[in-house]
Order: structure tokens, then sequence, then C-alpha cells
């Protein structure tokens, strides 16, 4: 008798609420969550006792999806559809808990049956279409995603010239000519990401091509203009098939080349392998090899650019956690050994980055979704190989420190303004390396 | 089951809740509740028959749950899994097992024929905690949603027909099992084992094969049809949901009211700098540099800010003129060149006045010709000469007078840049007021080129300025030591005009205690008139400091430097001074700037701490009178201090005027002797000292008919140049360009005991005829037996003598011999462990007025 009372002490505990159960992070107050529990610990049970009370039921379900456990709400809902066939809210309120899941075909099915018959509610209908739609640029065999902007920008040193109009060059002073000299300047840029999946036969097994596109154009500084394309492409393999669970495997050959006031600048050629993982649903990290052939081409205007050709390697650990359903932290490191063809353009170089996305709700009643602020910082250090005998007889040694603010605003669901501010200071033994430029943009991002 | 605590266990929450509130035996065997039925569906209970289950119906152990083709039920157990068992089905849940205290739950079913959804609570987050037995295989769900169909197993044709008809046609699907959501669902059976990672995949069962493959929608479709119940079934309710009832339940408040997860921002691949950003970033850098480097272009390049030290003529008036610079600090300015690179700067100087000169970057060791700068009411014309570090040396000149522009970051590190093993060679650049340059391209530095107007200079040979470190050596204050030496032999026989040009200093601590620079003196002589005797070279040569004073050595590693007379002293010239009554005199001086070329690491200093025996020859000038003498030289090598003592002793038997002492000549440290490899050695012979030159310092072909500067195929061997100009001993004694060889004498314990020898090589001397005097060389060749320890040695077609004697060598190494007026005296010298390799000597021979002594060598063939 008194194991029988132990148990069912047990059967009320709190402890269930155990987040490793919870399919999605809550959508609670963490200091609402042992509430929550509780009272859907007691709410379970008057649904076992009578399967019949809705209210039961519904608060449970509801209470399921707020604290993260979908699959509860999945079933509780479920239950409710077999007691009111084709109820489209009802319908609607599956495929969001699938979507959430990530169960995109499932989900789609249930928006499918919600809007078959006529007698839909004009509000349940808008809502599905809007889903049948993300869902369709992510079901399938193939899937696609990215982001296309259009901004301006001003910086106060849009040419990275020296901080200083002299610049000191194997102990003499040199001034600087006007051209060489720091400069502010806006330009417009333009830049497109887009990653296309396509999932292969076997199990696990997708083929990534991502391409990043961009363009910019300064109103003064023509010899600046900059046109960038980087092509990555490869497969990505689910490494659950060896038994390690939430890891992925993506190999990829990488081209790019770029364009400089309308000549040819630079092409590159390479592979990289990425191996990440993400042990919950709150955390990945990555770590990154990637090799690159890089050339830079002469031009008329430009005659000694290709000094700075040649091989980078590079090691990279990112990893990202969500702190909290608001707050999103950043933090990467990265190693470039760059094999230059000229002693004095080869160097190592350590960067460190972190950056924290603090997502808020929109002070606009006009634009309902979140805005979210981010803050990142960054720092590297370079050290060449071997001196630049024009500039000193020591070899060059920069560290530079990069600071960012973005204020990003969705206009609706796939349209944002992004308001952009940064600071970046280079220090260096080089005069000719010693700057800052700060930066004040605004752009408009469509993601889709 | 109240029997043990692991009977408790292996019963299920649910029975344990019933128990609390009414702990029935009878119940204490339920495994969850029906939660939806729609009709027919009955449960079969082991011993108890067949019953049509309601909602709110117990779900016990075993109890087998058949649905018919109208029937829908879900099963709810304790710990929220739930099955949704469709159209006729049969599920049986075979055992659950619930901890609630430890959240573990394990349940295992069976599923024989149709439909069902299985979402995991407390069980599918349990490692092996739902295992679903069916037709065709086990399937353990690990933290899934997962749906099972049986497709046409177990079904009545009629059955299945008809459930397809009724569904219009998403029926008739083949058996599989889809995993919806989560972590992972295994189906084993049929031998194999199948494992769904990933969720919209599914196995599918065709018989005994067996695939994964993407979920196909008609599966997905169809399961949803049939299990999402069917018009007019309400689930065994009175009362049904109502979309009111859905929309103000708080359902859609955290899911559909929530909106789409927002895209926006999409995370950054690569977080940090992305590649167009350091591509950016990297070509700013590089237009930036570029534009320095190139410098001109539209706007001017870079204006250069340089301190600047201008050397200008000394006015003959002050013991100048010749191109003597400085003297003054009229002579002697600094100034602030500023101009853009590419063009024309302003040199304004210190006390006034100001000069335009050509502005350029830094770059590798260049030189520019510049013409037509006007300083002072002349134009000036020459070359500037840049190289890195702000190094810039314009050498100009106006006529014959010079002007001298000189900056340059000075060597941060003299000693440590000549630390370096090696010998350095920097090339010196032509003076620019009065160039000299061979034939064969040397240089020919620090020399008045007036004088050797009439000289063909096409056999002269000039070494570079060379230059090796001393960080090994006992006097801390010398950082490296130095030598430059140039050789010309112009004709044979009595119109030869021949000229031997020697310099050595020093690289070492100036008096500020700071400041490194070179100081060294000229050595040498030269017979360029045949009526006359010979002169001899000497003055100071200095390396020059630049506008911002400090040491004289430039560039990083210490690759420039710029020589000439010192500019700082008023006194200061290089001075070719007679041997010969009169004393004629001429002061000058030239410019030259070095550039190191070249580093040669493969020279060898095994001389180092050794004595080098050997013989020598001279004619000796002795207040006027002049006769050819033969005699010993004695060498003795430092290498850690890069010098060495060379000492010159007449025979004891030389006939000629008489000397208090057999000594002739010598020289050392303080004659500027410098030893830097065992091929580059030489001394300037200050202080009364002996001026000494390796002949590999200047090879000068002057054997086999002037083809060859080898003495003999004798590489163990030395030979080479030396002379003297010398009153310190109540006489005045002086030497042009007499010989010396040394070599590694052989000891006589050592001597071949048997056998001959023949020995073949040069010999090269000085004649004297009556007044004339030059230098000549011949062939030598010489017979030994070893046995009878006699030789005979033969010098032919030496100035159109042939001359020799028989030797013997009874008692040492060393043969003398005596044929007429012939001596000769020599030693046999080993090439290292090879004895007797070569024999080394001095000859002294006379025909009348025509006398001659010179030093032979040769090797055994």
């Amino acid at each position: 008798m008194a194991a029988c009372a132990f148990l069912s002490l047990g059967g009320v505990s709190a402890t269930e609420a155990a987040p490793r159960d919870l399919n999605r992070p809550p959508r609670a107050a963490a200091g609402d969550i042992q509430r929550i529990e509780a009272r859907r610990t007691a709410l379970f049970q008057v649904m076992l006792d009578d399967p019949s009370n809705l209210d039961a039921a519904f608060e449970y379900a509801a209470l399921s999806s707020q604290v993260g456990d979908l699959e509860g709400a999945i079933a509780t809902l479920e239950r409710m559809l077999i007691f009111a066939p084709g109820l489209p809210r009802l319908q609607l309120e599956l495929g969001v808990l699938y979507f959430r899941l990530g169960a995109y075909s499932t989900a789609g099915t249930y928006f499918d049956a919600a809007v078959s018959n006529g007698d839909v509610p004009e509000e349940v209908r808008n809502k599905v279409s809007q889903y049948q739609a993300a869902i369709a640029s992510r079901n399938g065999a193939s899937s696609y995603s990215g982001s296309f902007s259009i901004g301006t920008r001003y910086q106060t040193n849009a040419n990275g010239g020296p901080a200083s109009a002299f610049v000191n060059l194997n102990g003499l002073d040199y001034l600087l000519s006007e051209d060489a000299r720091k400069a502010p300047d806006l330009s417009g840029f333009i830049s497109g990401n887009v990653l296309g999946v396509f999932d292969l036969p076997a199990q696990g097994v997708e083929f990534k091509a991502s391409l990043r596109t961009y363009g910019e154009g300064y109103a003064k500084r023509e010899e600046l203009n900059l046109a960038y394309a980087e092509l990555a492409a490869g497969p990505s393999f689910d490494l659950n098939r060896f038994g390690l669970e939430n890891y992925t495997l993506d190999v990829y050959g990488i081209a790019s080349g770029g364009i400089l006031s309308g000549d040819p600048l630079t092409s590159s050629l390479g592979s990289g392998v990425f191996l990440g993982a993400r042990p919950t649903t709150d955390w990945f990290y990555g770590v990154r090899g990637e090799y690159r052939h890089e050339r830079y081409h002469d031009s008329d205007a430009h005659p000694q650019m290709s000094d700075k050709s040649g091989d980078r390697f590079q090691g990279q650990l990112v990893s990202s956690y969500r702190l909290s359903d608001s707050l999103t932290l950043d933090l990467a490191g990265t190693v470039d050994r760059f094999e230059a063809d000229i002693a004095r353009n080869a160097y190592w170089q350590a960067s460190g980055f972190a950056g924290l996305t603090i997502q808020y709700g929109s002070p606009l009643a006009g634009l309902p979704e979140p805005w979210s602020i981010s803050i990142t910082n960054q720092i590297s250090r370079r050290k060449n190989d071997a001196a630049d005998p024009m500039i000193s007889s020591a070899a060059q040694r920069t560290t530079m420190w990069t600071l960012g603010l973005t204020q990003t605003i969705p206009l609706t669901t796939e349209w944002a303004a992004l308001l952009q501010t940064g600071y970046q200071k280079s220090w260096s033994n080089y005069d000719t390396g010693t700057f800052d430029n700060a930066t004040l943009g605004i752009s408009l991002t469509k993601v889709f | 089951m109240g029997r043990s605590r692991t009977a408790l266990l292996a019963a299920t929450a649910l029975t344990a809740l019933i128990v609390a509130t009414n702990c029935s035996v009878a119940e204490a065997a339920r495994v969850g509740v029906a939660t939806a039925v729609n009709q027919d569906a009955q449960a079969r209970i082991p011993g108890q028959g067949v019953k049509t289950i309601a909602i709110g119906d117990d779900v016990i152990h075993n109890q087998v749950i058949d649905t018919n083709e109208g029937g829908l039920v879900q099963i709810l157990l304790a710990d929220g899994t739930a099955f949704t068992v469709g159209p006729n089905s049969s599920l049986t849940i075979d055992s659950f097992v619930y901890d609630p205290d430890a959240g573990t739950a394990k349940v295992v079913a069976s599923l024989s024929k149709g439909f069902m959804r299985f979402v995991g609570g407390k069980t599918s987050k349990t490692a092996g905690g739902a295992t679903i037995n069916t037709p065709v295989g086990t399937a353990g769900i690990r933290g899934a949603v997962v749906d099972i169909d049986l497709g046409a197993i177990g079904q009545r044709l009629g059955k299945a027909r008809s459930r397809k008809d009724k569904k219009g046609g998403h029926g008739g699907n083949p058996p599989h099992v889809s995993l919806i959501f989560g972590k992972e669902v295994t189906l084993t059976g049929n031998g194999a084992s199948h494992r769904l990672f990933q969720a919209g995949y599914s196995v599918i069962v065709d018989g005994d094969r067996r695939s994964v493959t993407r979920t196909p929608p008609a599966f997905q479709a169809a399961m949803q049809s049939q299990l999402a119940g069917r018009d007019g079934a309400h689930g065994g309710v009175s009362r049904q949901p109502q979309d009111g009832q859905v929309r103000g339940s708080g359902v859609t408040q955290h899911n559909s009211d929530a909106g789409l997860p927002a895209n926006i921002p999409v995370p950054e691949a690569r977080p940090g700098a992305l590649a167009q950003q350091t591509v950016a970033a990297d070509t700013r850098a590089a237009i930036v540099e570029e534009t320095i480097r190139k410098g001109g272009g539209e706007g001017g390049g870079p204006s250069l800010t340089s301190k600047v030290r201008v050397l200008l003529p000394l006015p003959v008036d002050d013991g100048g003129g010749n191109g003597i610079v400085g003297g003054s600090p009229e002579m002697d300015r600094t100034g602030t060149l500023i101009g853009r690179v590419g063009q024309d700067g302003t040199l304004a100087l210190g006390g006034g006045g100001s000069l335009s000169l050509p502005v350029y970057a830094d770059s590798a060791f260049k030189a520019h010709t510049v013409s037509g700068y006007a300083f002072g009411g002349s134009t000036y014309s020459g070359k500037a000469y840049v190289g890195l570090d702000g190094f810039r040396a314009y050498m100009l000149t106006n006529g014959t007078n010079p002007l001298y522009a000189i900056a340059g970051r000075p060597t941060a590190d003299v000693p440590g840049a000549f630390a370096t093993s090696g010998t350095r060679h920097y090339a010196l650049s032509a003076d620019a007021t009065n160039p000299l340059v061979g034939s064969l391209g040397g240089v020919i530095p620090f020399t008045y080129a007036p004088r050797l107007a009439g000289v063909d200079l096409s056999g002269a040979v000039s070494s570079d300025f060379l230059v090796a470190g001393t960080p090994g050596g006992s006097d801390p204050n010398v950082a490296a030591r130095g030598l430059q030496a140039w050789i010309v032999i112009d004709g044979t026989g009595p119109e030869q005009k021949s000229a031997l040009g020697v310099m050595t200093g020093a690289i070492s601590l100036l008096g500020d205690g700071k400041s490194y620079g070179f100081k060294g003196d000229r050595g040498g002589s030269d017979r360029l008139d045949p009526s006359d005797g010979s002169t001899a070279h000497k003055g100071t040569v200095v390396s020059v400091a630049g506008g911002d004073g400090g040491s004289s050595i430039f560039g990083p590693g210490g690759q420039y430097v710029v020589l000439t007379n010192d500019p700082e002293n008023p006194y200061s010239s290089f001075r070719d001074e007679a041997n010969y009554p009169g004393f004629d005199e001429v002061g000058f001086s030239t410019g030259h700037v070095g550039n190191l070329a070249s580093t040669d690491t493969s020279v060898t200093r095994n001389y180092g701490g050794r004595t080098l025996n050997g013989f020598s020859s001279i004619a000796l000038s002795v207040d006027g009178t002049t006769s050819a003498r033969a005699g010993t030289v004695k060498m003795q090598f430092d290498a850690a201090n890069a010098t060495f003592n060379a000492l010159f002793e007449q025979f004891a038997q030389f006939s000629g005027p008489p000397l208090p002492h057999n000594e002739i000549g010598f020289t050392d440290s303080y004659g500027g002797a410098v030893y830097l490899d065992d091929d580059n050695f030489a001394a300037s012979g200050k202080n009364h000292r002996s001026y000494v030159v390796n002949s590999k310092v200047a090879p000068v072909k002057i054997f086999n008919g002037g083809t060859s500067s080898e003495l003999c195929s004798c590489s163990y061997l030395s030979w080479g140049w030396w002379g003297s100009a010398d009153g310190g001993d109540g006489y005045w004694a002086s030497g042009h360009m007499g010989n010396w060889v040394i070599g590694d004498i052989t000891a006589n314990v050592d001597m071949p005991k048997n056998g001959t020898a023949t020995y073949d090589g040069n010999a090269v001397g000085t004649v004297v005829n009556g007044n004339a005097q030059y230098i000549a060389a011949g062939t030598m060749n010489a017979t030994m037996n070893f046995g009878t320890r006699t030789g005979n040695v033969s010098i032919s077609n030496f100035d159109g003598h042939n001359f020799g004697s028989d030797v013997s060598f009874a008692g040492s190494s060393t043969f003398t011999g005596t044929n007429g007026a012939t001596d000769i005296t020599g030693s046999f010298a080993n090439n290292g462990a090879d004895k007797a390799k070569g024999i080394l000597g001095a000859f002294s021979t006379t025909d009348g007025a025509w006398s001659a002594s010179g030093i032979f060598g040769g090797n055994r063939n």
C-alpha cells in the first residue's frame, strides 16, 4: 500500500518536466515552466480519467505547445480531430505543430486538409497559405533558401588609407598624396546568398550548393568598386548513419572570383570539409578545414596585384548557442595560413569572433514581427613572414578590431530593414596598415 | 503485485494511480485508457471474451484491440505515449512499465494488421523503450513519431478493397514504417535490420525485400485520412470540439498565432570576416601600398622627407681639389629633401642655399643616371644610388668638383649584421669625377685616374670591397674587417707600367661609443714611368654617415656603404707619393658606393691559427740604389680577429747594398693586415709596414703568355705581392710589387726516401736592368731525386733568360744550389697528407747589368 502511494506521488511529480523531454525550446518564461508542468501533470490525469473533458484536453495541448512538448500537444489534438473530423482550425494547429517539429510533409497534409472544404474561416485560410508557402521551399527533394540585400553605407575611410598623412617608410617620413590618404565615401551595395539543398537517393545524404554574390559601387572612389561571387558545392552526410547522432559532415569544392573597377581582381579555387554537431536544439558547433588557391590578377591600374597571390589554408571553429528564446551567442575562431608567392605577403593570422543577438518584441504595432539587435566583435592578429623592403626591415604585424551593431527590423516575415553601424581599427608596425574606419549603413533584405 | 519492489516497478503508473484511489487488484493490469473510439472497435480480453470498447475504457495487458473498417481508437498510456489505431487494425499492448520517478517507461506492443501512429511519450525517450512487433518485423523506436502501415497483411481481400474504395484511392500502399519526426526507428525482421534516422524516410516492405526511401506523399496522405476520423463519427464524445472552442482554448496563442518562425536574420554560415571582406580589405591595403610604391601618377606620388648629408668639394686653397670633399662645415652640410617620388624635390641646406634632386622610393639597389641639377651656379650630373631603408647616395660631379648627397637609416645592429659567416662582396661604383674601370669591368677605386691615363687597363684586375665579420675577435670594438685591391701590369720589359692598389681597414665602434663606421688605409705602389722610380699609395678611406649621423653602414643588413676621404678631417686626402728624389706628391679623393652583391660562404679559413713559411723576392731600392733580392717570408694567421702577421727577410748570404739586418719588411694588424679567408688577405702597409696582397684577391694573368694567374697547379700554395716604402731605419728603402710564396713546408722526416719526381710551374719576379725595373714571369721545371737528395731547378723564358741550378737537400727539406750567378733556394711543400707534393722557392740571378730575383712554385707531376 505504501508503495502504491509512493507511485501515486511520483505520478504527479514535477520532475517529469525535465527539459530533455521537450522537442523544442519553451515559449514560456523560465520561471513559469515549473508551474506549467505541474498544471500539465494534473491535466493529464484528468484526461486519463475523463477523455471526453475537452477543456482539460485543450488546456493540456496549449500548455504542452507552450513548454515545447509538441508530441504531447500533437497526440491530444489528433484525438480532438477524431472527435471533430475535418475541423479546419484543429488541422491548422496540428499542421503548425508538425511544422515546428520539422515534419514538413505531415504538416503539409494537415494544411492541405484544413482548406480542402469550403467552410474554412478566413483567418485559418490565411495562416495555412503562409505555411504552405513556407513548406513549398523546404519540403521535397530540393529546397532553396537565402537572402537578397540592397543598401547604402557611408564610411569615414572608404579606402582604408593610413591614419596619418605621413607614413614612415624605412625611417623616412613620406607625405602621402591625396589619393593614398584616408577618404570618406558613400557606396551602394547589393548582395545575394542562395543555398540549395538537394536530396540524394541515400538516406541522410544531401547535395548542397551555395552562391554568395556581392557588389559595391562608390560615389567617388570608383577604383574601389568591387564585385565578388563565391560558389561552394558538395555533399553533406548525416553521420547518424554511423551512430553519430546530430553530426553532419560536409565536403565541398569552392570557387570565387572578384572584379575591381571593371578589371579582373581575384579568382580562387579550393575545397573544404566541415564537421558540424548539434548536441542540443540550442547548441550548434562545427569545425572547418579549407584550402584555396587564390590568384590576384594584374591590371593596368594595378600592375603588381599578382604579388598577393598564394595558397590559403584555413581552420575554423564555429559555435552558436541559443541562450534563451531571445538571446543567441555566436562564437568563432579562425586560423589562416596564407602561403603567398611573395614572402612579404605570406602570413599567419588568428582571429576570434563573438556575436550576440537579442530578439525582442516590436515596439511598433504595425510591425508585429520581433526585432533583433546584433553586436559583433572580432579581433584578428596577422604576422607576415617577411618584411616589405619598401616599408621596413621588419615584417608587418597587424592587429585589427572590428565592432559591429546591426538592428534588424522585420517588415514582414520575409522582408527586413537593417540599420548597421560599425567601427574598425587597425594597429600595425607599418604606418600603411594603421587606420580606422567608421561605417553607417542601411539596407533592405528579403529572405526566402 | 505487492510482494516486491520489482513487481511494483513492473506495474504501470496508471495502475498505481488507480491503486492510490481505489487499490483494486482487478484493475492492476490496466496499462492505458481508450481516449477516443470510433466504433466499431472491440477488445478481446484474455479469458473474458470480446467486448466493444468505449471512450474511457481501460486497456490492459495482452488485450487485443480490433477495429473494423469504420473503427478508430486512440490509446493513451500513462507516460503520454499515444497509439492511434486505424481501421481494420489489430493492436495488442503486450507490456508497459513506467517509473515516473525516474522518468522512464517501456512499452512492447504488437500490430498484427492495419495502421497506427505512434507518438512517443516517456517510452520513446528511454533507450529500448518502445518496441512494436509486426508481421514484417520488430520496430524499435527512439524519440519519434512513427507511422506503421501493414497494407494488405492480415486483411481480407474484400476489406482491403473496401477501404481503398472508401478512401478515394489512398489505400493500397505496401507495408511500411515511416519516421515522421524524431531520432530513429529500426525495423528488424527477415534476417535484416533497416534503420531510419532521418525524418521523412520510410522502410518499405515488398515481399522479402526491404528498402529505405524518402516517404512518398501518398503514404502521408493515406495515413492522414485513416487517422483523422470520419464524418459522422465523434470518437465517443457527446460534445464535439467547435471552431470557437479551439480558437479560444489557448492552443493557438503559442502555436499558430505566434506566426511563422521568423527567418530573419539568416545566420551567417561563416561568422567573422567574409571572403569578400577579406578581399576588399587586402585590396585596399594593396592599393595604398601600390600608390606609394609606384610614386608619380596623377597628382604626384607621395612626398619624401629625408635628412641628407651633402659633401661639397674642398677648395684647392684649403688643401682640396682633385675630388677631395668635406673638410670644413661649409663643405659638409645637412638638409632636408622634400619632394614627391618620381619628381624633383628641394633640398634646403643648413647654412643657406638649396639644391634640387630627384626623389625616389625605396627599392632594391639601383643606380639612376641623373643630370642637370644646379647648385651654387654649377650644374651637376652623375648617378643616384637607391636602396632600402631610405638609402640614397647622389654621387654627382661638375667637371672636377664632386657633390655627394647621402641619406639613409643606419644599420641598427652593425655587429649583428656582420656576424654571419662568409666573406661579403660589396660591388663598388666608379668615382663620379674620375671613373676608372678596367676593361674586365672591375672598378678601380681610390685611384687618381689622371696618373693612369697612359696605362692600358685591359689586363687590370680589381676586387670587390670584401668584408668579413669578427664576432669572435678579441677586440670588442671591431665588428668586421675589409679589404680591396687591384693590379695592372701593362706591357713587358723596360717600358712596362705596373701598379698595385690595396686598401684595408676595419668596421669598428666610433668615438661616440654607439656608432660604427669603416676606416681603412690606402697602400700599394706603382711604377708608371720607366724613367722614374716607384710611387707609394697612402691616405685614409672612411665610410660616410648620412644626414642623421650615427653609423655609416646602411641598410637593414648592412648592405650599403659610401667610401671616400674623411670629410671631418680638413687634411684628409688620398696621396700618391714618389719614392724617388723630389718626392712629388698628389692629393686627391674618390667616392664609391658599395652595395652588398653577394656573400661567399664557401670560403675556408684553414690558415687560421697556423704559421706558413715560404720565400720572397723584391727589387729593393735603398737610398736610390736598387738591387734584386731574394729571401724568406713567414706568415701567421689569426682567423678570429681576421688579421695576420708577415715577416720578410733577405737571405743572409745575399749580395747587395748592405743592410743592418736581414729583415726587409713586415706587416701586422697595425699595418692593416686583414685575413678574411684563405684566398682573400692583404695589408695596406701603413706605419712603416709593408703592403701585402694575396694573388687571389686580384688574380692578374701574367703566366703562360698572359693567360693564367696560377703560379702552378698548386692550390695548396699561396703567392702574392708585397712592397714597402719605409724611411724608419735611417735610410729610405722602397720596394714595388715584390713577390712571395708560402705553403705547408714538408718536414724532413716526411720526405720521400727514394725515387725521383719532376715538378712544373712558373716563376715570377722583378728584373733590374740599369735604371729599368719591371716584372717578368717564366716557367719553372725541376727534377728531384729523393734517394740521392739532389735535383735541378731551371727557369726558362724569364725576360728572355734561361737559368737554373743543381740543388741538394741533404739534411732538410730545403734545397739550395748555386750555379754561377744564379742562386736558388726552396723547399718542398705538402698538399695535406700528400707530402712533398710541391716545391716553392726563390731565386736571384745576374747576367751582366741584368739581374733579377723572384719566386717560383711547382706541382709534382
